[in-house]
């Protein structure tokens, strides 16, 4: 189901003043979301069937593995090279997956002809080098986010990525493909929760982002995330996933960011923040405060949007609506699933789950999509590589050779159009996104307010 | 002098005609829609490719008009936004993309029945190639020109029985879907010099 499907303006449902036709597009997004999780192995959204794509994996450091073996679960994104110019990695990337071909230098496995699309899990100062000459050899282009660890570099990739409309492009902004969150889209553009007020995330984990290796050099190229100099720090590096899911659902920008960081533990292993406080401002009043540590572990992770009409909480693969008092009935909240949490009932929000009755028997399905958002993101590139292949193709046997601007139009209307793509970030996102966390990094390293213009969101 | 005067008289007899080549361009549309036990459905394209030859100033009046097309679709661009409903429909035991990757109209026969402005309304007749069998297809159709472009639009509606494809019937949980057999054809095909 393409986000285009499921585009519910939040202007439209307030035109509609909440009416029944409003109700119905959400009961109908709610079924039609039932339906697409029905089949035999419903953890995924493509099939075996699905036309594969060669990928080529460069990078294989723990993000790298971690890619491989969502790749090893994925029949239409065989891993057919893999790179690393550490000689240990290579080595473990032979071992893990024989399958695969080994390259020391990226550049020699851009070459190979059999790899149709790349995913690129190198440090962020890398990124820039290693995308341009990849969408120069032709390949597809997964990039990790975050894509740059300057705006000037986010700002290449996104601009060079939009002028290779033949080629598709995802940024790593991994939360725009995991269905529980794509499930919450259509709600939350609808207005489910009336007036934006505030929203917050958390991300707690008790972790050391210092890595060690016997090569001496070798630990230093791992250890990007706590050199000042190279490190997107925690907003980077964390914090941007949900704040640019914050931003998507309720369609804003913000205007500035302030910032406060200090490293408590850690300060002996690293010497960029180990924990952070951010607030974002935006226009309309509305505010996004988010926490970032890496020395405890305590609640974990979640983003909480409020408004006037009601709080959503999203946690992992799982949502709750949390309505006020003097909320209007919207319709279809009566039939759903309630369940205790935080101390109050919330609406289960579930993907994959229902419990409309078809048939003349109610059904109830707990949410099916179990695998981690990296997944979702790995499958939606394969998915939308083989879309955007084909239709390509067709396109250049039907009308010829054309210039960037008529392809990209045509790719817009046709595969947007029929809602053939997996849903995804493509590389206008993911430069946003990236521009977003900078400037929220600039503030905890000057722990001052930081404008955001326009100028520094757009490619 | 007499090798002239019978070089004129050829000339004279043969009707003026002025035809242009006209390629498809983007902007074309496609949909089709049908209906099953579960719901109305509908797939749609935006890729009519192909060449439209006929004398343009010719469709101004009604009568027959000389005029040739080639309407090529690729079927695998026909999409219904949903994942398992394309695979059934792409699949083997439906329009069977690989062994027929193409949907083709060839248009022999042209008649404007009307012309208001820069709108003609006509009647075409050719053959329609699906699934790999070819029948015989007649449907009116609007024709407008502006300047350099042609837009052809129309509708018909076909049986998918008559091209040996039995409506798919995919089984799901809750039971099976049928789907009927008629399928209803809109397109719009956007054509210029």
């Amino acid at each position: 189901m393409s986000e285009n499907n499921q585009d519910y303006n939040r202007r439209d449902f307030i035109a509609a003043g909440g009416s029944l036709a409003a109700t119905m597009s959400m009961m109908k997004a709610m079924e039609a979301r039932a339906q697409d999780s029905e089949g035999k192995d419903a953890a995924r959204r493509t099939s075996d069937d699905t036309p594969p794509v060669k990928m080529g994996l460069i990078g294989y450091g723990p993000r790298g593995r971690e890619i491989a073996r969502s790749l090893a679960q994925l029949p239409s994104a065989p891993l057919v090279a893999v790179s690393d110019h550490y000689g240990a990695m290579l080595r473990r990337a032979k071992r893990e997956a024989p399958k695969a071909k080994g390259y020391e230098n990226y550049a020699d496995l851009l070459k190979d002809k059999d790899v149709e699309g790349v995913i690129i899990a190198t440090a962020p100062h890398e990124h820039k080098a290693i995308v341009l000459e990849a969408l120069k050899a032709g390949k597809h282009v997964y990039c990790e986010a975050p894509l740059a660890h300057t705006s000037e570099d986010a700002r290449a990739i996104a601009k060079t990525a939009a002028a290779t409309p033949s080629l598709n492009f995802q940024s790593g902004l991994q939360f725009r493909s995991e269905p529980q969150r794509h499930f919450m889209f259509p709600f939350m553009r609808a207005g489910a929760i009336g007036n934006p007020v505030h929203a917050r995330t958390q991300w707690h984990k008790k972790t050391d982002w210092r890595r060690v290796s016997p090569n001496a050099e070798r630990e230093k190229a791992i250890n990007w995330r706590i050199n000042p100099e190279l490190s997107p720090g925690l907003a980077g590096e964390i914090g941007m996933h949900q704040v640019d899911l914050v931003n998507h659902f309720l369609s804003l920008k913000p205007k500035a960011v302030s910032g406060f960081g200090s490293n408590i533990h850690w300060r002996e292993r690293f010497p960029v923040p180990d924990t952070v406080n951010l607030v974002f401002e935006y226009e309309n009043g509305f505010s996004l405060t988010q926490e970032i540590t890496l020395s405890n572990s305590f609640d974990g992770e979640y983003e909480v949007m409020h408004g006037t009409n009601s709080a959503v909480m999203l946690r992992g693969a799982q949502a709750w609506m949390y309505k006020e008092a003097d909320a209007p009935l919207i319709g279809w909240e009566v039939y759903a699933r309630k369940m205790p949490h935080y101390g109050a009932p919330g609406v289960v929000l579930a993907a994959g789950a229902t419990t409309l009755s078809k048939g003349g028997k109610k059904l109830y399905q707990e949410s099916t999509f179990t695998q981690p958002p990296l997944f979702y993101s790995l499958e939606a590139f394969a998915y939308n590589c083989h879309q955007v292949k084909t239709t390509v193709k067709d396109f250049v046997d039907t009308f010829g050779e054309a210039d960037a601007d008529t392809l990209r139009d045509f790719l817009k209307d046709q595969l947007g159009g029929t809602g053939s793509l997996l849903p995804a970030a493509d590389a206008t996102e993911g430069f946003v996104a990236n521009a977003i966390a900078l400037k929220a990094n600039e503030a905890v390293k000057v722990g001052k307010r930081v404008g955001i213009e326009a100028n520094d969101l757009t490619v | 002098m007499k090798k002239i005067s019978l070089i004129l008289l050829v000339a004279l007899s043969l009707p003026a005609v002025a035809a242009d080549v006209y390629k498809a361009k983007f902007g074309s549309k496609l949909r089709l829609d049908g209906d099953s036990s579960v719901h109305k459905w509908k797939a749609e394209s935006r890729l009519i490719g192909g060449s439209f030859t006929v004398d343009a100033a010719a469709l101004a009046k009604p009568g027959s008009v000389s005029a040739k097309a080639e309407v090529k679709i690729p079927v695998r661009q026909i999409k219904s936004g949903k994942k398992k409903m394309d695979e059934v429909m792409h699949g083997e035991k439906c329009f069977d993309v690989k062994k027929y990757p193409l949907i083709t109209f060839a248009l022999n026969g042209l008649d404007v029945k009307q012309a208001r402005g820069s709108l003609s309304l006509c009647s075409a007749s050719g053959s329609i190639t699906i699934h790999g069998v070819t029948k015989p297809l007649e449907m009116p159709v609007t024709i407008a020109r502006a300047g350099e472009k042609l837009t052809v639009k129309g509708s018909t509606v076909l049986k998918m029985s008559d091209f040996k494809i039995t409506p798919p019937s995919p089984q799901l949980p809750a039971g099976k879907i049928v789907t009927k057999d008629e399928v209803k054809i809109t397109f719009e095909w956007v054509t210029a010099k």
